[in-house]
């Protein structure tokens, strides 16, 4: 069926990688975790498909982050400090 | 009212990580400081509604993604949607995996295939929807179902903005590569399927 990642052609190749960034992102809930783990034990090239995503998402993880720099968090501290907590006419957070 | 100090002890630990992503929603610093100094005095003012045991950083980034949204629909800053029609899954794997060399680790391989630079940049050129989705779960670390929470929409509209966000970037990565010499292989104009 999909051959492209070099499986030979198993069927449950596409399966798994309709999953994958699923599994990637650890969320088992509506993915049928013990399937994909089952096709990954015995299929070398989904293998490499899933190593390479899980590595791009921890090498967008290690650089977006960003130092928050002492004057900015100073400043913003500041600002709370001189805010008098009422609520405000604002749109409410409805959070 | 929320007691300053107590405020202040419970949400500052969250304030490295929301100006980051703040950082990379804006895409300058002075924006997102004035982003992040408008979400604590939002949450400030908003904290007795917070309910205690429920989660804060969250309930933080959901203060900041609307504060940024509100801003961005008022600027139109960029293209809601993108065109990824044509993008396939895995876009960047298929494209650099015939050039791995035997040995490497996926991990080495991206690293030495793309600057720090290159890759923040191609997040930030990401449409508003799909970076906000990709930093979230990506950066953040936030499982679907708090993403689905922070941005008001179902868990299958995350999937897609992450599936579709993903797309875009690898294909965003590839660019940058063959800009750089660094990738052999032809660029999708270039391809006949």
């Amino acid at each position: 069926m999909n051959d492209e990642l070099g499986c030979g052609g198993d069927v449950d190749c596409q399966k798994a990688l309709d999953d994958l960034y699923a599994y990637v992102d650890g969320w088992s809930e509506g993915t049928e975790r013990t399937s994909i783990e089952d096709h990954l034990a015995a299929c070398a090239p989904c293998v490499d498909a899933y190593d390479f995503q899980a590595s791009l998402k921890k090498l967008i993880s290690s650089t977006c982050r960003s130092v928050l720099p002492d004057d900015v968090r100073s400043r913003i501290l500041e600002a709370i400090a001189n805010c008098d907590g009422e609520p405000s006419t604002d749109t409410p957070v409805d959070a | 009212m929320a007691d300053q100090a107590t405020f202040v002890a419970d949400t500052e630990p969250f304030m490295g990580s929301l100006y980051s992503t703040a950082l990379r929603l804006s895409g300058n610093k002075a924006d997102a400081e004035d982003l992040v100094q408008e979400t604590y005095l939002r949450a400030f003012r908003s904290y007795a509604t917070f309910k205690s045991g429920t989660n804060l950083r969250a309930w933080l980034f959901r203060i900041l993604t609307n504060a940024h949204i509100n801003r961005y629909r008022s600027r139109s800053r960029r293209p809601d949607e993108t065109d990824l029609g044509e993008v396939e899954d895995l876009y960047l794997y298929k494209k650099v995996r015939n050039q791995s060399q035997l040995g490497r680790s996926a991990e080495d391989e991206l690293m030495d295939l793309f600057g720090d630079g290159e890759v923040v940049a191609a997040v930030e050129e990401l449409p508003d929807n799909y970076r906000v989705a990709v930093l979230l779960a990506d950066v953040e670390g936030f499982s679907y179902k708090e993403i689905a929470e922070i941005l008001d929409i179902p868990i299958g509209t995350v999937m897609s903005r992450l599936h579709r966000g993903r797309k875009s970037l690898q294909q965003s990565l590839y660019e940058y590569a063959l800009d750089r010499g660094l990738a052999n292989v032809p660029r999708p104009s270039e391809v006949t399927t």
